[in-house]
């Protein structure tokens, strides 16, 4: 058999790294940002890469719209971005796996309620809900939290009950429950760790799902308010010039699609390495 | 296991035919006509002009006709009416043009303008443009002709008000009902209508018979494009031949593209920021005093406006209206002044604001506002800018509470009056009151006489530029772009498009 | 057969129903429609008449019974933008979507299975890397960006196309395909790993030691077992694409439920917002059904869960 070219270590040492590197930046960015991000040179606006006609090294990649340093906005945006999209993701796999377990637990009543909600909500388009809650309470990091964490809880409640049902059936968590432990204990004990891996793959790809999502809203003029330096705030701005300083746009544009790839990647290499045959979607 | 055979392949070409069928089924238009197409970043919401105040004439002129028309310099010019004369203050006698018809074939009289002026002065009727002409206390039809309207008291800018009310069909309305008129609008215009996709597009067909000439196109299709940049390419690849709201950045893209060029008017705009002067801090009139020392207009003018537009001359007036005081001018950038200010009146270590606006409503609207706000952290005023859509902000405005400060442009149409109502008590949105503002108000709004007209707003200019309720920022030019395969159109100052006379090579 | 069906079916209204539930609580924190439909110059009369007629001077129970109602008899209210019922408005623009979101599916689907087979069948090799990366970078491009990218591209500089609107199967083209990139990558990726499952199954190897031809055991064995994770993956996705037609349809002034809906919450047009929410899902959920019951055809096997 063929060596694979890009198995499953390469990507999640792939993925992983960039991960890895992009966090850093995000909590390191006072250090690392030549300029505050906030600090408006109208002046010195719409220029250019040092790399084109009219740059400077002053600013490596260019200004923005109001003269602000791109490089710099870049590595602060990093941080929002991810905040919203991990804090985002906390919030809808904590929702979405407790209701689940719940629900795959006790059976009855309480699973059919849960998983009726989960059907319904499946059928409220997500950005959909976000844009109605946004557009009525106002767009801020916590706000956007919020929304976003809630519009996403299903996937995880329907494969944390559909785990839960599959495992309680398995005869080492009956042994348990013959025994008289506490439900805490067998949920904590022989429940939480099956579940845990898959859990982990869903949530890292979601995360990438919310910082797409946190773009979209920045696009519809939904996401955080500026000045906030958030990449999708920066493509969302840099759209209307993209003829003129086609490099803001470009360079949020990528800084996403790196992110996102990275974060992809590192949920496929984890997905394989768990357990090549499990087939997760979303 | 069970294994069959049912082919997924079937499922592939299924889609495969499904998706191609589709894509065949709509057929190009028709050839050999000529189609004006416009390119509008926003529809009103409904056609209906009562509803959506201001926005929608712009539609509306299309198909209707005022008794006073604006050219495309703001002067007033027959419309309906050929003439009209004051017979003392209190009355005005209209002369109507005669031989026009309606698109439904019934003539134009004056039952028509007794019709529309009695239904929006209807204390029962909800009409956006109600105040321009809330002073009129009753029409009389004198003859077909002859329309004689009494107003409650002098009303000089009784013409003003009138080119902003588009003559309605008495009969047609009458038969199909406000409901049944938005639907399918009927009026005098150069157009007739055809066809309203809400929020997509509005089409329609000329009127050959319009009694100021027949339009010089076939069609008239108003597509609502609301992405700039997809707008701006809709022209430069001639899909659309006129497009409104051009973003000042790409203006250089449109000249330089060898097949479209730019339009720019000033307007009557005068975009300014307004403070919540009855709450802390901005009821203290030095802060007010340092937010305009601390906005540097002139470099957010010449960068984020590319000097497209002119300064305000510290009051709300731009200079191409009536009422403009000559002898005002903006206060100059002076940060150091503005800290001073601040510190004296106790706030050494800033506060935290935010200015409201909205979003593509004026020109580069959410750019200025963060420019404004970048300015204002300079001098230790942390701003945050809260962009929020029409529905929200007209309820905020409604309600007075608006925030701290917020941006807002003023039309004036060329008369003193029409901008200063909203900073009085009658205007009901106002944040701000004074008494000497409010009494001059009344007075010019009443006063026949240009001359001492002229000088109570001078004077109330005088008010405001001292009290600074607002900070005055720019006026705001009308910025189109055009093919160059058209003639015979200019960028609107009133965003009003008038296209009888634009013919398409 | 029926049975199962019959079970799906008396889930719609339930979900249905709590779909309303949410639309309504939205709704009614949203803001009071009265400073939306009279302006400033109202008197306190007619926003009494106004309340009235809008029942907004029931409680909230009340109201929310009597908005179920209108809900059953397809009566969403008057929406003022268009000077009528709401509902009629959002159906006629339903079209436009439908069309979009078909052309966007085929696209994802058929190219998507292509190219997860390829990308299996060549598995490890070159095209499997392009293919693969591809697809995950695919899965990572904001939308509107490549909207907008696609316009300069093929519109602007090649001429090819047209920009923006409707009119011809010309102007479907690009927000197609900018709408199928929500899913087209997924479809590849998941045909690739499910394609990959089955070849080495016993069956598959049984049928390749009989001599079938490669392409036979594809077709014959392969695929219509690999087929069924991407039919469910599809349901699931409905109300994505959904949702995504909303930027594509904007950026494309595409004029489809999704702008309509989002120039109606930004209007505050609350018959028309609810009209829209409700037909959506209501399409999401008949399509999750379709779904369900095309893969019981495929599988027999759920039908037994």
């Amino acid at each position: 058999m063929r060596k694979p070219l890009f198995g499953k270590t390469l990507k999640m040492a792939l993925g992983g790294g960039i991960v890895i590197l992009i966090t850093l930046m995000a909590v390191f960015a006072p250090h690392l940002a030549p300029f505050d991000p906030y600090q408006q040179s109208l002046m010195e606006r719409l220029k250019p890469p040092v790399w084109q006609v009219g740059g400077s090294w002053s600013h490596l990649l260019g200004t923005d719209n109001y003269g602000r340093d791109l490089l710099s906005r870049l590595i602060f945006g990093s941080r929002l971005s991810l905040l919203v999209g991990v804090a985002a993701m906390v919030l809808s796999c904590a929702l979405g796996s407790s209701l689940g377990l719940i629900a795959g637990f006790k059976g009855g009543k309480l699973e059919k309620l849960i998983l009726a909600f989960a059907d319904a909500h499946l059928a409220f388009p997500g950005i959909l809900l976000a844009i109605l809650i946004v557009a009525a309470i106002g767009g801020s990091a916590l706000n956007l939290i919020l929304v976003l964490g809630v519009s996403a809880w299903m996937v995880y409640a329907r494969v944390a009950f559909g785990l839960t049902r599959s495992l309680k059936a398995r005869p080492f968590v009956e042994a348990a429950v013959s025994n008289g432990a506490p439900d805490r204990y067998i949920i904590w004990r022989h429940i939480l760790p099956h579940i845990i891996p898959v859990l982990t793959v869903i949530s890292t790809l979601q995360v990438a799902q919310m910082i797409l999502q946190e773009t979209a809203l920045s696009f519809l003029g939904l996401g955080l308010p500026p000045p906030a330096a958030t990449w999708g705030n920066m493509l969302a701005e840099g759209r209307d010039r993209l003829w003129v300083a086609p490099w803001i746009a470009h360079f949020a544009g990528l800084a996403i699609i790196v992110v996102v790839w990275a974060i992809n990647l590192l949920g496929n290499g984890l997905q394989e390495h768990l357990d090549p045959k499990s087939r997760v979607l979303e | 296991m069970i294994r069959h055979s049912v082919s997924p392949l079937r499922w592939i070409l299924g889609g495969a035919i499904l998706g191609a069928v589709i894509m065949l089924l709509p057929a190009g238009a028709g050839a050999g006509e000529k189609t004006l197409v416009v390119g509008a970043a926003g529809f009103p919401e409904s056609l209906n002009p009562g509803i959506s105040s201001f926005s929608a004439l712009s539609l509306a002129y299309q198909t209707m006709d005022p008794l006073v028309h604006r050219d495309d310099a703001g002067n007033l010019i027959p419309g309906l009416a050929t003439r009209w004369q004051a017979i003392d203050s209190l009355s005005w006698r209209f002369h109507l043009r005669q031989g026009v018809r309606f698109h439904d074939g019934t003539e134009f009289t004056s039952q028509d303008v007794k019709y529309t002026l009695d239904y929006i002065l209807d204390p029962k009727t909800v009409y956006g443009t109600k105040e321009r002409i809330g002073l009129i206390d009753k029409t009389t039809a004198v003859d077909k002709y002859i329309v004689e309207i009494k107003t409650k008291k002098p009303f000089p800018t009784l013409a003003n008000g009138l080119s902003d009310i588009p003559i309605h069909p008495k009969l047609y309305l009458e038969k199909v009902g406000p409901t049944g008129f938005s639907k399918h609008p009927v009026g005098t215009g150069p157009f007739k209508f055809d066809k309203w996709t809400p929020g997509d597009r509005y089409e329609l067909v000329a009127n050959k018979d319009y009694w100021g000439g027949a339009p010089k196109v076939d069609k008239l299709l108003i597509r609502q494009i609301p992405e700039n940049t997809t707008r701006v390419a809709s022209l430069l690849a001639g899909e659309t031949h006129i497009i409104e709201e051009v973003p000042v950045d790409l203006l250089p893209k449109i000249e330089s593209s060898g097949t479209a060029k730019v339009l720019s008017v000033e307007s009557t705009v005068g975009l300014i920021l307004t403070m919540d002067t009855r709450k802390p801090p901005f009821d203290n009139p030095k802060v007010r005093l340092a937010l305009d020392y601390a906005i540097d207009k002139p470099l957010i003018l010449q960068q984020m406006l590319k000097n497209q537009g002119a300064l305000l001359q510290g009051q709300l007036l731009t200079a191409n209206t009536f009422g403009f005081h000559p002898g005002l001018k903006p206060r100059p950038y002076d940060s150091a002044k503005a800290r001073q200010l601040l510190k004296e009146a106790g706030y050494e270590r800033g506060f935290e604001t935010s200015i409201t606006t909205r979003s593509g409503k004026y020109l580069s609207d959410v750019e200025i506002c963060n420019a404004v706000a970048g300015m204002l952290s300079q001098v230790g005023i942390k701003t945050v800018v809260n962009v929020v859509e029409g529905g929200v902000y007209l309820k905020m405005a409604t309600a007075r509470e608006i925030g701290p400060i917020h941006m807002v442009g003023w039309y004036s149409l060329g008369d003193a009056d029409f901008a200063t109502v909203w900073f009085t008590e009658g205007g009901k949105r106002t944040l701000w009151n004074n008494a000497e503002f409010e009494k001059l108000f009344i007075e010019g709004r009443t006063t026949v006489d240009s001359a001492k007209r002229v000088k109570i707003y001078h004077r109330m200019m005088e008010i405001m530029h001292e009290e600074n309720p607002s900070i005055f920022l720019f006026g705001l030019p009308s910025i189109a772009a055009v093919s160059k395969r058209v003639s015979g159109f200019n960028a609107p100052p009133d965003k009003v498009l008038r296209l009888s006379k634009v013919a398409l090579q | 057969m029926l049975a199962f069906v019959a079970r799906r079916l008396l889930f719609a209204p339930l979900s249905l129903f709590l779909v309303s539930f949410a639309t309504f609580v939205i709704l009614r924190v949203t803001g009071d429609p009265v400073d939306i439909y009279l302006d400033i110059n109202r008197t306190p009369e007619q926003v009494e008449m106004l309340r009235h007629r809008l029942h907004l001077d029931q409680s909230l129970p009340v109201q929310f019974a009597i908005f179920l109602g209108d809900v059953v008899r397809g009566d969403f209210g008057t929406s003022l933008q268009f000077a009528g019922p709401a509902l009629p408005v959002v159906l006629e623009r339903l079209g436009k979507t439908v069309q979009l979101l078909c052309v966007a599916l085929s696209l994802a689907v058929v190219v998507g299975i292509l190219a997860g087979i390829a990308s299996a069948v060549w598995k490890d090799r070159a095209a499997d890397f392009v293919l693969s990366s591809l697809a995950v970078a695919g899965q990572s491009i904001p939308s509107f960006w490549l909207g907008i990218l696609l316009i300069e591209l093929f519109a602007l500089r090649l001429g090819w196309l047209p920009t923006s609107g409707t009119g011809s199967w010309r102007h479907l083209i690009l927000p197609a395909v900018t709408l199928s990139m929500f899913l087209l990558p997924n479809f590849v990726l998941l045909t690739r790993t499910s394609v990959l499952e089955f070849i080495s199954e016993q069956f598959v190897v049984t049928a390749k030691s009989k001599g079938l031809s490669q392409r036979q055991v594809l077709c014959k064995h392969v695929l219509p077992n690999a087929i069924n994770p991407v039919v469910s993956f599809l349901g699931l996705q409905i109300g994505r694409l959904m949702g995504g037609s909303i930027i594509t349809e904007s950026i494309f002034a595409w004029p489809g439920v999704g702008r309509l809906v989002i120039g109606s919450i930004f209007q505050r047009d609350v018959p028309v917002v609810a009209a829209a929410v409700f037909i959506v899902s209501l399409a999401i959920i008949v399509s999750n059904l379709l779904v369900d019951i095309a893969n019981s055809l495929i599988d027999p096997r759920i039908r037994l869960e």
